[in-house]
């Protein structure tokens, strides 16, 4: 895989820069800034995942790395609710991402269901950091309820204030 | 000639602050500059970088009041003074009373001295509370350490969100450096953190990037800067380039 030309970051946190001068400026001879591809409208994902009859999470040891398992896809209930697994890691990270640009497309409130939370790493984090911002630019509320495990690694990254779950 | 007065400043903790500030301003004084540091941030750790630690005494006090700023300006190397936290300088982060003029209290304390000084680097504490509010004021300069990772470039975002605000009430623009102070040549996410930067700060990142590199992180134990603990090391080389560009105003140039 050409991994040197792949996109390792999701979201540019800087984007808003550029925006509040070219308000500022009023003019600006500048094209469009590559930033937009970026943002969460600007490609239609469809992978809703359907996947309701999800029984109990199994009991995941902590200090295992996990296997990426397609049959534990993070579960989109419909009317903005996103589950979270139990455990979620940067190799979930591209489609949780789908998944959720997909919702925020589609609805003005979501609802991140992470009570079943019980290890989070910080791409995750990152990623939800990035939502609660993008949601806020397109006047969209975001309430994540989590569980303490969640709480917890939030607040040891510091964006547990930023999540609203602090 | 007047001072230039520069913040070295970023609320994400870790980047390199204290890093960036005790050896560039060692590189600056071995190049002849005469420079100041002023250890901002209540860990006191700047201070621990030169061997300094027996001060009590430090800004805090002089920013209560209670002592005068020459009081407290100490000899460090040739041309380098410092002027250590001192344990009241917590104090001065959970200030309630003053108002407006709590921030103002640094600005307030530098307008008239040190005039004899090139440089004034102020070694901010990652917060963006008091003390940084105070370092903005006194400033209109900010040297930005930055490492390569993802969450630097959000803790950048929030910066500049401050920043902007202060432009704003304060009525100036700051000049603004980047410099890249604990960067990983090898990871591709630096690399593509770096293109963002360009995006965002063209000619405003200096152009030596200080890469990672260990023998930076055990030189302050021994209370010695690079310059003194490895010379010939690379990380010596690349804070006296980066000194060079500091001087010049070398920055990169846009992919
Ligand atoms: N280029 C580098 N290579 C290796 N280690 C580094 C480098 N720069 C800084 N470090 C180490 O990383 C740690 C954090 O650096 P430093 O204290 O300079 O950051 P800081 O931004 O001042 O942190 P704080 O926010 O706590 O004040 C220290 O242990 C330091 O020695
Ligand atoms: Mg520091």
């Amino acid at each position: 895989m050409a991994r040197d030309e792949e996109q390792m970051i999701g979201f540019d946190p800087l984007a808003w820069m550029n925006e509040g001068e070219q308000v500022e400026s009023q003019v600006s001879d500048k094209e469009p800034s590559a930033d937009e591809e970026n943002t969460v409208n600007a490609e239609p994902q469809n992978e809703t995942v359907e996947n309701n009859d999800k029984s109990e999470q199994p009991e995941v040891d902590m200090e295992q790395p996990m296997i990426l398992d397609r049959e534990q896809d993070n579960e989109i209930v419909g009317d903005g609710r996103v589950v979270l697994e139990a455990e979620m890691n940067i190799q979930k990270v591209a489609e949780l991402h789908k998944a959720l640009i997909d919702v925020l497309e589609q609805n003005d409130q979501i609802e991140i269901n992470a009570e079943a939370v019980k290890t989070i790493d910080t791409a995750t984090l990152q990623l939800l950091v990035v939502l609660k911002q993008e949601a806020v630019k397109f006047h969209k509320e975001v309430v994540i309820t989590a569980s303490e495990r969640f709480v917890d690694s939030a607040n040891l990254l510091g964006v547990g204030e930023m999540l609203e779950v602090a | 000639m007047s001072v230039n007065i520069i913040a070295v400043i970023n609320q994400k903790g870790g980047v390199g602050k204290t890093t960036t500030s005790a050896n560039l301003a060692h590189a600056l004084a071995l190049k002849g500059m005469k420079v100041t540091l002023i250890d901002f941030d209540p860990q006191g750790h700047l201070g621990v970088s030169f061997g300094e630690i027996k001060h009590n005494a430090g800004i805090g006090d002089v920013l209560l009041g209670k002592t005068s700023l020459e009081s407290v300006i100490f000899n460090v190397r040739d041309n380098l003074q410092l002027i250590p936290a001192g344990s009241a300088l917590k104090e001065i982060e959970q200030l309630t009373e003053g108002g407006a003029q709590r921030g103002d209290l640094l600005r307030k304390v530098l307008e008239q001295s040190l005039q004899d000084q090139d440089y004034v680097l102020i070694d901010c504490p990652p917060s963006s509370g008091l003390l940084a509010a105070n370092a903005l004021f006194a400033t209109d300069e900010l040297l930005i350490p930055m490492s390569g990772d993802f969450l630097s470039l959000q803790g950048l975002s929030h910066l500049m969100g401050s920043v902007k605000k202060f432009e704003k009430v304060l009525n100036k623009k700051y000049t603004k450096w980047l410099v890249l102070s604990r960067f990983n040549t090898v990871r591709r996410l630096s690399k593509q953190v770096l293109n963002i930067l360009l995006k965002h700060f063209p000619q405003q990142i200096l152009a030596t990037v200080i890469r990672e590199n260990d023998m930076l992180a055990e030189c302050p134990s021994f209370g010695k800067t690079i310059l003194e603990y490895r010379p010939g090391s690379r990380s010596a080389r690349d804070f006296r380039s980066l000194a060079d560009d500091f001087l010049e105003r070398k920055v990169m140039n846009g992919a």
